[in-house]
């Protein structure tokens, strides 16, 4: 399945069908992977056809060991979210507005679970998990999580509070307050809109991440994702798993519902394009 | 009302109480930034053991032999003359560079329309979201409800309009991995790239057309400079991920390995040759990093020129 | 109203000093500031005056010296000890809290109880003319609005010194001028010792009762609005405040008065001047005000003859741009109808009315 390359088009009319072909194939290419996971979902079979009965076999027949690691991930998720903002705010504050010496690497060194790829981070927490006795654990898949959301954490937080103007602070200072007092009557609240979101999106990171937790997983601590790629090695594709995927994607769509309903449009555009793939 | 500006030698503060004021609020700064960093411990903290520790075990891992635990670069020499696993970082490095290039050349007109056209946006920017937040393992399902031989959607309708003989096998092989990436590589770049060209003042553009250039050449012309330094970073970004990917490679494996990282898991758990597996990890990280830093280098530098918000 | 602050302090600021590695932000500074004082702190940016704010509230330490209030000190406290009101040049009222929130938010920092919280409220709010606005948040208010808002925060809880930084920069022209005086009349009722900050002149001559002239970390005159007006120490008060013509010339007192020698047959009689009589022959700069440079058609008992090169029409008065033998270019400023029949180009007689004189250095 090929495209069309974008070229010079000397016409108009030409160009514009052009033009239209490209949009036509590209929403295509974006949409199918999607499209054809849902349908295949609610025809209880592996194959996609069409016109096709709709059937809700497979989603019944989802097993509880898949509905385990579902929770597993979705708790894991949370509590890793939770656990990373309770951390990564303070850190923040004081790395912004603490002038501290060698903020600039202290700010790095968190970055380093997101800068370096999954797959070397998961090798290397299975060598140091294994005699902590954390692997195949709630803990160490939470410990890991916790390792990426922090630096996810950290960099949106720290922009949240650059972008808050100091005086707010000071005003709150000159006022009578002392530094904690500021930082909770009139810190948090203005920041609290921005961390929820990124609360959002942490969560959905989390709830996603693969090759981090991969080497780490077993059969006590399955994430969901790797619940799902196990299966299809050992077992090949089976509808439910099929249908699992698909509650991933109403998952999926009811965050970007919230996110979209929360910010409007355009900041998605922003947001998105910070996040790295 | 009294009136002076120059200095009171009338001695009102002996120089010790002076110095006690200073002391003080020496003392006090001092108490202040180490509440400051106590709070950064915690962060530190976890990211240490979590993250630099492991890591570091990794690298001394790499750095000693299998059985004996000696100190040796072995594991990397060894390594880095095997022509095996050479031949399959050059095929991971071509795959990461194909799928690279076709996700930026595919996505750079989507994602200038949809950077020009707030409605387009709007209607397109769920289309490009809700794939990132799913597994890339919910991806592999849907490669193989598209590309199989037989019940594969497009293997069906091909056949059925009489284009294809018999079904092609491409999807565990590296066609199928491709186009998963490619898959992938597309979505980031779309929502990168849109995010980029956002940030181009569109009145430059205009400033070129009401000089004579075509909309075309304007955009070749200024919008693409402009945008480079957020493409080479889309592209640092899309690159590495495709070389460190792990979970399409197994899904979609043929017989021919043709990531690196099914090398390394291999080497890990099932031959039991964890200590070359991490020597060969941290080669794939240095270049996944060294790509990226090029990347970040390169937005930093020429990144913001001409741009606006 | 029961607004008068019966407890207002005297400030003494005594040897206050700042620098920021190299560079000397504020020399040392001294100054007494009496109870209910409104003292402004005038220079240009980067003169030093922001940074003496920061440093008396307590939001910058400094190097050396003290600060007081009568006679307690409190250079060692910490900013939310020192019982000071600071008004932000951008305000910075909390976005998330209403007005009354805002105002009350000193108070609440003291223990104050809901009701007599609530009467303070009300108290400033009518001070301020904002009655009746205390359930909205800033941002529903326009920024003159905004600025009375910041002035009642700062004033709410009797802070025995009140600091302004800028706080007109913000709004347009016209708002700026009522602000003003509208500030003063506050200040005035509430008999609070104040201390302005700003570049503008106008504004430190319209407002203050004594203005504090800085420049490159250093005083260069502390004095009425009058005194800096009409007889500035330095070069750089003459330049500053208020348009001025300065005419490079010598001390000359031979004649036993002070007078200035700017060529070879023209010495001109001084009315005032900041200098060291004693030294005859230094380098002085002749100062004329454009208002006291008299212009009339024709040139008859006129002591100097001049060329119009320019008329700039400014509403109430006109600016005359003038080319006058012996002197130089020098700029009248007089009112519209009296030089209405004056031309570009034509001769005029020009006369002095009024000059000071300031020390030159080179």
């Amino acid at each position: 399945m090929s495209a069309p390359r974008w070229r010079l088009a000397p016409g108009l009319i030409f160009g514009r069908a052009a033009l239209a072909i490209y949009l036509v194939i590209m929403v295509l290419w974006l949409t199918f992977p999607v499209v054809l996971v849902l349908l295949a979902s609610f025809q209880g079979t592996l194959e996609v056809s069409w016109p096709a009965p709709v059937s809700f076999d497979a989603y019944k027949t989802i097993p509880p060991s898949y509905w385990e690691a579902f929770w597993f991930t979705i708790r894991a998720a949370l509590l890793a979210t939770g656990i990373a903002l309770l951390v990564a705010i303070p850190a923040a504050w004081a790395m912004v507005r603490g002038r501290l010496a060698g903020r600039r690497v202290m700010s790095n060194l968190v970055l380093i679970p997101d800068v370096v790829p999954q797959l070397i981070l998961g090798i290397a927490l299975l060598t140091v998990f294994i005699p902590l006795r954390l692997s195949n654990s709630f803990a160490g898949v939470m410990l890991a999580l916790v390792a990426l959301s922090l630096s996810t954490g950290l960099r949106f937080t720290e922009a949240l509070l650059e972008g808050l103007p100091d005086e707010y602070e000071q005003a709150a200072q000159s006022l009578g307050a002392d530094k904690l007092t500021a930082f909770r009557l009139v810190v948090l609240p203005l920041i609290a809109p921005g961390v929820a979101i990124a609360a959002l999106f942490i969560f959905m990171q989390n709830l996603i991440t693969f090759e981090l937790l991969f080497f780490i997983s077993g059969p006590s601590a399955t994430p969901i994702a790797i619940r799902l790629f196990s299966d299809i090695i050992d077992r090949g594709i089976v509808p439910y798993a099929v249908a699992m995927a698909g509650i991933l994607v109403y998952v999926a769509i009811a965050f970007y519902t919230l996110v979209a309903v929360s910010l409007g449009p355009k900041y998605m555009a922003g947001s998105v394009m910070s996040r790295k793939g | 009302m009294t009136d002076m500006i120059d200095t009171h030698s009338s001695g009102r503060s002996a120089p010790d109480v002076q110095d006690h004021g200073r002391r003080v609020s020496r003392r006090r700064l001092r108490r202040e930034k180490l509440f400051y960093r106590l709070l950064t411990l915690p962060a530190l903290t976890i990211v240490g053991l979590v993250a630099i520790v492991p890591l570091l075990l990794l690298l001394v891992g790499s750095l000693r032999e299998q059985r004996s635990g000696l100190f040796t670069l072995d594991n990397y020499v060894n390594t880095l003359s095997n022509g095996f696993f050479m031949r399959t970082l050059a095929t991971t490095i071509v795959m990461a560079g194909g799928v690279t290039a076709i996700s930026i050349l595919m996505a750079l007109p989507l994602a200038y329309l949809l950077a020009r056209r707030t409605l387009l946006r709007n209607i397109v920017m769920p289309i490009i979201t809700v794939p990132r937040m799913l597994p890339f393992v919910v991806i592999g399902y849907a490669m193989i409800l598209l590309l199989a031989p037989m019940t594969g959607v497009a293997n069906k309708v091909l056949m059925g309009l009489g284009i294809l003989q018999q079904p092609a096998f491409i999807l565990f092989d590296w066609p199928g991995q491709a186009i998963a990436f490619a898959y992938n590589g597309i979505v980031v770049a779309t929502a990168v790239l849109t995010g980029v060209l956002m940030s181009v003042d569109p009145q430059l553009e205009d400033a070129a057309v009401s000089m004579g250039a075509s909309k075309v050449r304007a955009f070749f012309a200024v919008t693409v400079p402009l945008a480079t330094p957020g493409i080479i970073a889309a592209s640092a970004l899309i690159f590495t991920s495709v070389v460190t990917a792990y979970a399409i490679p197994v899904m979609l494996n043929g017989r021919v390995p043709y990531m690196v990282s099914l090398l390394i898991s291999a080497n890990l758990l099932t031959l039991q040759q964890q200590n070359l597996a991490y020597a060969q990890a941290i080669i794939v990280s240095v270049l996944a990093l060294g790509v990226t830093t090029i990347g970040q280098v390169v937005l930093s530098r020429y990144g913001q020129r001409g741009g606006d918000k | 109203m029961n607004i008068s602050n019966n407890a207002a302090q005297p400030v003494h600021i005594d040897r206050v000093r700042k620098t920021f590695g190299e560079f000397v932000a504020v020399r040392e500074l001294s100054l007494d500031i009496a109870a209910g004082e409104f003292v402004t702190f005038l220079g240009p940016s980067g003169c030093g005056k922001s940074t003496t704010l920061k440093m008396l509230s307590g939001l910058l330490p400094q190097d050396s010296g003290e600060i007081r209030f009568g006679n307690k000190r409190i250079d060692m406290l910490p900013a939310n000890k020192r019982n000071i009101g600071l008004v932000f040049q951008n305000y910075a009222l909390f976005p998330h809290m209403s007005v009354a929130e805002n105002i009350a938010f000193g108070l609440r920092m003291r223990g104050w109880n809901r009701a007599s919280k609530e009467k303070r409220v009300e108290e400033l709010l009518q001070l301020v003319r904002l009655e009746g606005l205390g359930g909205r948040k800033p941002e529903q208010l326009s920024g003159g609005q905004q600025q009375r808002v910041a002035v009642a925060r700062a004033l709410a809880f009797n802070p025995d010194l009140v600091l302004l930084d800028e706080p007109l920069s913000n709004l347009d022209a016209k708002l700026r001028e009522q602000v003003r005086l509208d500030l003063r009349d506050i200040q005035r009722r509430a008999n609070q010792t104040t201390i302005f900050v700003t570049h503008d002149q106008v504004e430190a001559l319209v407002m203050s009762d004594r203005i504090v002239l800085m420049n490159r970390g250093g005083v260069e005159q502390v004095g009425t609005p009058y005194e800096l007006y009409a007889t500035p120490a330095t070069e750089f008060g003459a330049r500053f405040v208020g348009a001025n013509n300065l005419l490079a010339g010598k001390l000359d007192v031979e004649s036993g008065t002070p007078q200035a020698r700017l060529g070879p047959e023209m010495v001109l009689p001084i009315s005032t001047h900041a200098l060291d009589v004693s030294k005859s022959g230094i380098d002085i700069w002749y100062c004329v005000r454009p208002e006291h440079v008299a212009v009339r058609p024709g040139k008859d008992g006129a002591i100097f003859v001049g060329r119009v090169l320019d008329k700039i029409y400014q509403g109430t008065t006109v600016l005359v741009d003038l080319d006058v033998q012996g002197l130089g270019t020098i700029r009248a400023e007089r009112p519209a109808l009296e030089v209405g029949n004056v031309t570009v180009g034509a001769d005029v007689g020009v006369n002095i009315e009024r000059s000071h004189a300031v020390a030159r250095l080179s």
